[in-house]
């Protein structure tokens, strides 16, 4: 008998009319990765309506703000506003995983590398050496951040992304910020600026 | 010496006698009635256990102005509360709070959060007395008796009319009220019984939106039932339902702000009887319910992205049924156990989980030597048969020598185990989106614990006393999470719960007690606990290396007590990465004054943590907590003196 005396309201009702009011959050990430026709060009189908917010920095530079919570965004860093475009995409956001359109990843023969020893404003083109792409083993970006345990916060290492396609484009990327005015997680924040190729 | 109740049919109808005798906890020489060390019907005083044993009574708890069992156990030598994110627990000897076996009326209790039963969400309203022995017992008690067991004794039998009442209020706008009728008719007593009881949570930090601690509202209801159709048979009955709400703000690293509500129900009910055989011998059956169920709700404020709820259901039945004997100076009890328990819970890889275990045990209160010199011996053992993990043993020591009638030294030597919880089993817990995955691992294997303890009492002139504890475990089969694969670029790091942990707890506790006959009772008791791990000599967390508790209970008028509880404990470690810091110290004060009027009531002023100790990152020690509150000195039927 005592198996059914549970008899408190369900807390998800905030204003009791029998109805929960608190939606819950699906974080689930669904890649389906396939791809569909539309007035750009092939685009990927990710599951989810990438959301992004480009900002103009002057100098050809910008910011971007990614929507990467629920799902994978592709980004074009020469057409940054036209996202998950089958072709032409340099960078993939999925959460905290970043991955270049290149190697393991994918077909786009995207390279990169990490600059640290110099800061963002101070690199004025792209070496001609030391370019990497993703592999089963190690990616471009796999040490973007620095985790603190305690809290489970990603910070933003203070370093320096190069990025280049086969087209001969080049962009000096820094990670600025990984979440939301909301503190949710999964909204990266970018500081690119096209370079001239070394 | 010894003190054995007579075994009659009259003994069945009706409790121990009501020890009227008020005793602070710190009065080992207290002769209230326990039940715990020898899990038998034979009306033990705690003077005569075998093993040590610590009471806690009615009066001690009313004494305090406790509303809730984790406040009434404060302040204690060689019982430490504990704050996880389970909530309040109790560490015995040095182990974890999961390592405590928690009873009511020696049935399990359901709903265990990160492995602790919550204390706080024990009211003590109904509450007879808690007794509590410390190290090993699963020999009587099966799984989570590492460190100890204490057993919650419930209020029951009234063999005259009561009614009891009680209210208080106090700071954060605390308001505790509490009702109780009982009675007798014929061979049918019984009672009810109703509490509630709410305050505001607080804030140390006002600078974000964060609360430090919960407003709670609280509230349940108690009925029980004794008949007795023969003499020489009576049957119990009882059931129980509790409500707990709490509500706060918390706010993540990453500044995401949440409004954090738990709901958590608990349900209980029993029945059981017992007849009186013949040759000194009876048996007792009992079958009890217990249900609980936790609603946790996290509403993040300004996005749906992180909000959660999760919904937590935990049933367990539990058996009973033990034959006990009564020979001269033996009291020996053999018994079968059986529990069921199913969890559903979204955490776990199959959403729900059951386990079953039958165990049977034995033990022998055998007094050797019963004159104006003791010699007592106690051997017992139980063996477990778990769906889980297969068969465990456990077996039991206990041996008592008083030389003299002012000293009586104790030895208890035994083996404790905790079963693997099922979180620890089959949880699947995805948190990729912070860089790891946690999962339960169904290879488990029970904790191991093998420990000693070494009690000692000397009075002298009847109202000193000096007491001293030494205890030693070792612990095998530490469950702890392990990585079991690097995170990646485009993976989680994996871990897994194992078995691969080893510890040590061991310690000694000394002190001095001024005890009644008289207007004073005071006690000064001192501790010192290495608890660390085998491995790498770490030491566990959260233990205080050092601690002092004291006692004072004054009465310089037949109506008017003045009462205190000092508890210091000196700063605690916390180890992560291999990086050990040091929480501060701190010292943790109640008071209270108690004034009794003509007419049997009470009306009693006192404050909690006096000296607002504050320790929000591990402890989360309430305020300064000022309260008044009137209470009947027992029943307002009663014709008072």
């Amino acid at each position: 008998m005592i198996f059914l005396l549970s008899c408190a309201p369900d807390i998800r009702d905030l204003d009791g009319d029998g109805i929960p009011d608190v939606a819950i959050g699906d974080s689930s990430s669904e890649d389906s990765s396939e791809t569909t026709d539309s007035d750009d060009g092939p685009a990927i189908d990710t599951g989810f309506d990438p959301h992004i917010t480009v900002t103009d920095q002057g100098e050809g530079g910008y910011r971007i703000d990614i929507d990467s919570n629920s799902g994978v965004t592709y980004v074009d860093f020469g057409v940054p506003e036209q996202t998950n475009q089958l072709a032409g995409w340099e960078v993939s956001f999925e959460r905290y995983f970043f991955r270049v359109n290149g190697g393991e990843n994918g077909s786009g023969g995207v390279e990169g590398q990490v600059v640290t020893s110099q800061r963002f404003g101070d690199i004025t083109s792209a070496p001609g050496d030391g370019w990497t792409t993703d592999t089963a083993d190690s990616s471009v970006f796999e040490d973007w951040y620095i985790y603190d345990s305690v809290n489970h916060v990603l910070t933003a290492r203070d370093q320096v992304y190069l990025i280049r396609n086969p087209a001969g484009e080049a962009w000096k990327v820094q990670v600025l910020d990984y979440y939301d005015d909301f503190g949710n997680t999964g909204f990266p924040s970018l500081l690119v600026t096209p370079i001239p190729k070394g | 010496m010894m003190v054995l109740f007579p075994l009659s049919a009259s003994a069945l109808a009706e409790d121990p006698p009501d020890e009227k005798q008020e005793c602070s906890e710190d009065d080992l020489n207290c002769d209230v009635v326990v039940v715990t060390a020898s899990r038998t019907e034979a009306t033990q005083m705690r003077a005569d256990a075998t093993a040590p044993i610590q009471v806690i009574d009615r009066a001690h708890i009313e004494a305090r102005g406790a509303t809730t069992l984790d406040e009434a156990l404060r302040g204690l030598p060689g019982v430490q509360v504990t704050q996880s994110h389970g909530g309040a627990g109790l560490s015995l000897q040095g182990l974890d709070a999961n390592q405590t076996l928690v009873l009511i009326d020696g049935r399990p209790m359901a709903g265990r959060v990160e492995g602790t039963v919550d204390l706080s969400r024990i009211p003590v309203a109904d509450i007879e007395r808690i007794e509590i022995m410390p190290g090993p017992a699963s020999a009587l008690y099966g799984s989570e008796a590492l460190g100890g067991v204490i057993n919650i004794v419930m209020r029951h039998h009234r063999d005259v009319p009561e009614v009891e009442a009680a209210a208080k209020v106090g700071s954060r706008r605390l308001n505790d009220a509490r009702l109780s009728f009982s009675g007798e008719v014929g061979p049918v007593s019984g009672g009810i019984s109703a509490n509630r009881s709410a305050q505001d949570g607080w804030d140390h930090d006002l600078s974000d939106e964060a609360t430090t601690g919960d407003a709670v509202l609280a509230w349940g209801g108690r009925a029980w039932t004794r008949i007795s159709p023969a003499p020489a048979v009576a049957v119990e009955a009882d059931g129980d339902y509790q409500q707990r709400d709490s509500r706060g703000v918390e706010i993540s690293g990453a500044g995401a702000v949440f409004d954090v509500r738990t709901l958590q129900e608990t349900a209980d009910a029993g029945l059981g009887g017992k007849v009186l055989l013949g040759g000194n011998s009876l048996l007792r059956a009992q079958l009890s319910g217990a249900y609980w169920r936790q609603q946790y709700l996290e509403n993040q404020r300004g996005s749906e992205l992180q909000d959660s709820y999760e919904e937590t259901e935990d049933r367990r039945i539990f058996g009973n049924l033990a034959w006990q004997w009564f020979p001269v100076r033996h009291w020996v009890v053999a018994g079968v156990d059986f529990s069921q328990e199913h969890l559903d819970s979204a955490r776990l890889a199959e959403g729900s989980a059951d386990r079953s275990r039958v165990a049977l045990y034995a033990q022998d209160d055998w007094k050797i030597v019963d004159s104006s010199i003791v010699l007592a011996i106690s051997p017992g053992g139980r063996l477990d048969y778990d769906t889980q993990f297969g068969l465990h043993g456990t077996p039991h020591l206990a041996l008592r020598v008083d030389p003299v009638p002012s000293l009586s030294l104790r030895v208890t030597g035994g083996q404790g185990f905790r079963a693997p919880e099922f979180k620890e089993l089959y949880l699947a817990f995805d948190h990729s989106a912070y860089g790891y995955e946690l999962h339960g691992n169904p290879q488990l294997k029970p904790e191991r614990s093998t420990g000693a303890t070494l009690d000692l009492q000397w009075t002298l002139a009847e109202s000193l006393q000096f007491r001293g504890q030494g205890w030693w475990n070792e612990v095998s089969n530490l469950i702890s999470p392990t990585l079991t694969a690097e995170g990646s670029s485009s993976n989680a790091a994996q871990y897994q719960y194992a078995n691969i942990g080893a510890a040590v707890t061991r310690g000694a506790m000394g002190g001095v007690a001024w005890i009644r006959p008289g207007p004073l009772a005071a006690s000064l008791d001192y501790t010192f606990t290495d608890a660390r791990n085998r491995e790498d000599d770490v030491l566990l967390d959260g233990r205080a290396p050092h601690r002092v508790a004291g006692s004072l209970l004054y009465r310089p008028l037949a109506v008017l007590e003045l009462g205190g509880t000092v508890e210091w404990n000196s700063k605690r470690p916390f180890t992560l990465d291999g990086t050990t810091t040091w929480s501060p110290g701190y010292t943790w004060v109640d008071a209270q004054i108690a004034w009794t009027f003509h007419t049997g009531m009470v009306v009693e002023t006192g404050a909690h943590n006096l000296l607002n100790a504050r320790d929000d990152d591990y402890l989360g020690l309430a305020p300064r907590t000022f309260y008044i509150g009137l209470r009947t000195n027992g029943s307002l039927l009663r014709e008072k003196p």
